[in-house]
């Protein structure tokens, strides 16, 4: 996929991006919240442009996908491949991954369970992929002392590729059952559809959202975790990072949150395994 | 322009003056300021430049852009002239869309009517697939309009 970016064409924004509409209106949703309604009028206007003659990136998602459904696969395959290695003669193990051994693991009666574990931040940039790039963006703002969700820029955003998998949050109020939505990643398919985490039908799984954006609330820290989890019938894996956003009075008031898909991510599970 | 700058108080508060300067700290940014940042914001993005590379071209931080966008610096007349010739935009381009009381447009009004029906004639003319169709779509517009077409190029 192209690294999505923004071209001039005569005095308007459009899209180059693999990406249609969806892309830009993110992007117009993300000015908004930042406070530049004129620049948010002009991507939602190029947005309403692609709307207009049909949402091409739409069609192109439904093509692939009809060329290759995703084949669904026995749940305890998956499983295995989960695990570490066997303990082999019951000799200890050497962890070799700079990241925390701490795993969470929670899970409930419907069959849903979902294992979470920190890792290390200082491995982001080194991997100079879009999580790492973002990181980096974020830690040149802390360091510049501007860490305001109005001095955002879009264009450095989208120059990290990960529009698409970009939530926003507000977590202005105290209480973690309000935190809310402003921006849903359209590229990310676990927990669409919610306007907040709470909405969730699988409580531990809202629960979960709502204590680590909350920690982050908190703290100010960034947070990465990587997760493994099991919701319904379709299984997950990704990274996230969770970066907090400050008010001008200097309170975390909105978390940007960023999804990297992993190996085996959204893969349908067959029923009663 | 420099009352515009002033803001009305009462005498009591200021030893008998009538006006007190405007800060950003007490009253926020200018309007003005807002608008014009906001406009090299748009161009920026158009352009497709991020913060620090349009901060490298005019000796800036990106911090300075960052406050120049928001409006809460100031851009003087000398960087304005660098930044629109950067840009590749003339230097009324930064002052677009404000009215002759120096009011940005709040998009409620006949500006987001005719901004949508703008919207509408672009999508509908690039709706348009066949070149010779839409050439003769935008003469007969630019005809209507009373205008040469040397001069709507």
């Amino acid at each position: 996929m192209p690294t999505p970016s923004v071209a001039p064409v005569g005095t308007e924004i459009a899209c180059v991006a693999d990406e249609g509409c969806s892309y830009l209106r993110a992007l117009s949703t993300i000015e908004h919240i930042a406070g530049f309604e004129h620049t948010a009028r002009c991507y939602a206007a190029a947005a309403s442009r692609c709307r207009e003659q049909g949402c091409w990136a739409a069609r192109k998602r439904d093509a692939r996908a009809a060329v290759e459904p995703p084949a669904p696969i026995p749940f305890k395959a998956v499983h295995r491949m989960s695990l570490p290695p066997a303990f082999a003669g019951h000799e200890a193990v050497t962890v070799q991954f700079n990241r925390s051994n701490l795993v969470d693991i929670v899970s409930d009666c419907s069959g849903n369970y979902i294992e979470r574990r920190c890792i290390d931040l200082g491995t982001l940039p080194a991997r100079g992929d879009s999580l790492g790039s973002l990181y980096q963006y974020w830690s040149d703002l802390r360091a510049a002392g501007a860490c305001r969700f109005s001095n955002i820029d879009t264009v450095q955003l989208a120059r990290s590729g990960i529009i698409g998998k970009l939530h926003i949050v507000d977590v202005r109020s105290s209480d973690p059952q309000d935190f809310r939505f402003e921006l849903f990643g359209y590229d990310v398919s676990i927990g669409r559809y919610y306007e907040s985490p709470r909405a969730h039908p699988v409580s531990i799984w809202a629960d979960g959202l709502m204590r680590d954006y909350n920690t982050v609330r908190l703290t100010a820290a960034p947070r990465l975790h990587r997760i493994r989890c099991r919701l319904g019938d379709t299984s997950h894996h990704y990274t996230r990072l969770i970066l907090p956003f400050l008010d001008k009075r200097g309170r975390v008031t909105r978390l940007l949150v960023a999804i990297r898909e992993e190996a085996g991510d959204n893969i349908k599970v067959q029923a009663g395994h | 322009m420099t009352l515009a700058k002033l803001t009305p108080a009462s005498a009591s508060e200021n030893g008998g003056l009538m006006f007190k300067r405007r800060t950003v700290i007490v009253d926020g940014p200018d309007p003005i300021d807002q608008h014009v940042g906001g406009q090299l914001r748009l161009r920026r993005a158009q352009a497709g430049m991020t913060q620090t590379e349009l901060g490298a071209k005019v000796g800036l931080s990106f911090q300075a852009v960052q406050k120049y966008e928001t409006g809460e610096n100031r851009i003087s007349a000398s960087r304005l002239y660098q930044l629109a010739r950067i840009l590749d935009v003339p230097l009324a381009y930064f002052f677009e869309g404000l009215d002759e009381t120096g009011h940005t447009e709040d998009g409620t009004g006949a500006a987001e009517l005719t901004r949508k029906e703008a919207s509408m004639v672009l999508g509908a003319y690039y709706g348009i697939k066949d070149p010779r169709l839409r050439s003769a779509c935008l003469l007969i517009m630019t005809r209507m309009a009373g205008r040469s077409e040397a001069e709507s190029e």
